[in-house]
């Protein structure tokens, strides 16, 4: 026992001292940044940062647009996965291929198609005029949608996932059961299905939310001045105005937010596991 | 809670998975408020029959009536069949009170009904204290009440068990035997029960029927499988059997492995192939004085009887089961002993 005790705390031994160095330290650092200015412990950034208008209305955006990406990608997400699930294990596994294949090319490339896609020359402007639907090119990019649509592509993968892993969890004899019991297939799903994998479903869009707040490249490429994320404000108060101050609590608030996300996925997943551990036959 | 049970009847209902011919020609009538067990090795068609007539798997061809109305064109839902799973499938996110009201529920019956019915079903299975457990929170045996009760609170006029003791150990499997024959006879639907343990069907049903590759290949009541086999197949399944090839027959005789030449009432053994007898029918002599010659093999205690194996002269192990007396002792192996049977007790298979 003892000598299991020690193996495990060699094996973790180099993953915690690189996280404590690389992630812990430096997080600590920001914090601290944030309410001290060097010598003393100030709230002069605070302050600043929640005074200004600019930040108050970058930050709202900024979750805003989280739970916007967040909401359409479990409307699109959750009935693809629903529609995975009752694949053939065979056509399952291709899906899935299918559903990852994006994730092969980096998000940068994947952001720079959609320039290609929405632009004033784009083709999906070209196919407008050509259908001699619009006189002019339409503003596709440097919108909020632009960006929205950005998010979802790369996030959507995430939540069908996520989805798919928490309807596959249901068994499918209780499917059977509640038809046998007098519950058509739209009733069996939102009596038994539904209940049982919202919960996975929820998770999956905390995951994405949690991602979507610190999204840079997505609105840097495809948004305008008016869909500046949180993200990018941090981005220009290091490089291009210095203010570390001002950069570290952003960083802090998104971090506190990120937290609570966590917090509440914590609380879902030990729900779930509740239910999980009915003992039922696996 | 009651109902009257309804007639089933499968008429040549074929299903195929690819190649492999899971029902074939399969016919079968069952009485009103009958218990039929379909009995089987997995792979035998009797999962694909039950699931046929619950509506989850569509056939080739053939049709299936219940009460005389075809039913293969209904969905599931609309079959009015109850059902028990061996993984129980209690829904985990409701209560045991809400799963057993759930049938009630997707038929619209009025909230207060539905909860005065479902507590009646809950008593009938002496769970009444365990209304507010969630499943996660009762044991096997506990479940499969539950799921009992949910399978019959909407009074079916068919309940289908596909092998509902499967999970649960011998001797509460032995209690819920009991307990479901005596649950069927308040209730009166017609069951069709699905197992592979022939113990259980020869215990619980009216009628049953053996099913190898997708076909019945014999059907009566469990008094009538066990004495009369009419195939190896069957002798073998259902309970413990002897089966000694037909080696040769003449009028008059016939020559049987492990027993040689046996003559008298042998008529009904000329044209088989093989010949079963149950162990219990030979009777062990502790003399010579016995028809045929054999030496103790092997012999094991159950308390109320002892089973031998004996090895007769040519070499045939034949099992036979003794009833025991109190004092008296179990026979040291290696005796040489004789035993007897009643030609009229062999049974004619055919191979």
């Amino acid at each position: 026992m003892k000598l299991r005790w020690t193996k495990t705390t060699l094996l973790l031994a180099p993953a915690t001292v690189l996280a404590a160095l690389l992630f812990v330290y430096p997080v600590f650092g920001v914090l601290k940044l944030s309410v001290h200015d060097g010598t003393a412990f100030t709230t002069d950034a605070l302050r600043q940062v929640y005074n200004s208008q600019l930040s108050i209305i970058v930050l709202q955006r900024t979750f805003v647009t989280a739970a916007t990406v967040t909401g359409i990608c479990l409307v699109m997400g959750y009935p693809m996965a629903y529609f995975m699930a009752g694949l053939s294990p065979r056509k399952r596994v291709l899906a899935t291929y299918l559903i990852l294949l994006p994730f092969w090319i980096s998000i940068l490339v994947r952001t720079y198609t959609w320039i290609i896609l929405l632009g004033r020359e784009g083709i999906l402007n070209k196919a407008l005029a050509a259908l001699g639907l619009t006189a002019e090119p339409v503003q596709l990019l440097y919108t909020p949608m632009a960006v929205h649509i950005g998010m979802v592509q790369i996030l959507l993968p995430i939540v069908i996932l996520t989805c798919l892993t928490s309807i596959l969890d249901v068994e499918r004899d209780l499917v059977k059961a509640a038809r046998s019991l007098g519950a058509s297939p739209r009733q069996a799903f939102w009596k038994v299905v539904f209940p049982l994998s919202v919960s996975g479903a929820a998770t999956g869009g905390i995951i994405c939310f949690i991602l979507c707040l610190g999204f840079y490249v997505t609105p840097t490429l495809l948004g305008g001045r008016t869909s500046t994320l949180i993200a990018n404000l941090i981005d220009l108060q290091v490089h291009k105005t210095l203010k570390w101050d001002l950069a570290a609590v952003m960083a802090s608030t998104l971090l506190a937010a990120t937290f609570s996300c966590l917090l509440a996925y914590w609380a879902l997943t030990r729900k779930r596991s509740e239910f999980a551990t009915g003992g039922l036959a696996r | 809670m009651s109902s009257t049970g309804a007639t089933i009847d499968f008429r040549s209902v074929r299903k195929t998975y690819g190649k492999f011919v899971a029902l074939e020609s399969f016919s079968m009538h069952v009485k009103r408020g009958e218990f039929m067990t379909l009995l089987g090795a997995s792979g035998s068609g009797k999962t694909t029959a039950l699931n046929a007539l619950a509506g989850f798997t569509e056939i080739d061809s053939g049709e299936i009536l219940i009460d005389g109305v075809p039913i293969t064109r209904l969905p599931t839902e609309k079959r009015d069949i109850g059902m028990v799973f061996q993984s129980y499938s209690l829904f985990p996110h409701r209560n045991v009170i809400r799963n057993i009201s759930f049938p009630l529920e997707m038929r619209g019956v009025p909230r207060a009904e539905a909860r005065r019915r479902s507590e009646k079903a809950l008593q009938m299975v002496r769970l009444d204290a365990l209304a507010n457990r969630m499943p996660h929170e009762l044991s096997g045996g506990q479940k499969q009440r539950v799921a009992f009760a949910r399978a019959v609170v909407f009074e079916p006029r068919v309940l289908l068990m596909d092998e509902p003791l499967g999970a649960l150990d011998l001797k509460l499997r032995e209690t819920l035997q009991l307990e479901i024959k005596d649950y069927q006879r308040q209730i009166g639907c017609t069951v069709i029960y699905v197992t592979h343990d022939q113990g259980e069907a020869l215990t619980l049903s009216d009628r049953l029927a053996v099913m190898d590759k997708g076909q019945v290949l014999q059907i009566g009541p469990p008094e009538e499988l066990y004495d009369k086999p009419q195939s190896r197949f069957v002798a073998e399944f259902v309970g413990a059997n002897n089966i000694l090839k037909v080696e040769g027959a003449e009028p008059g005789s016939v020559m049987l492995e492990g027993l040689g030449r046996v003559s008298g009432h042998v008529a009904h053994l000329i044209a088989a192939s093989f010949a079963s007898i149950r162990p219990e029918l030979i009777q062990i002599r502790r003399e010579a004085s016995g028809a045929h010659r054999a030496t103790l093999a092997e012999a094991v205690f159950f308390g109320n009887s002892v089973r031998y194996v004996l090895r007769a002269a040519d070499g045939k192990e034949i099992s036979a089961i003794e009833p025991r007396r109190p004092g008296q002792d179990v026979l040291p192996l290696g005796t040489p002993i004789s035993f007897d049977l009643n030609v009229a007790d062999l049974v004619a298979l055919k191979g």
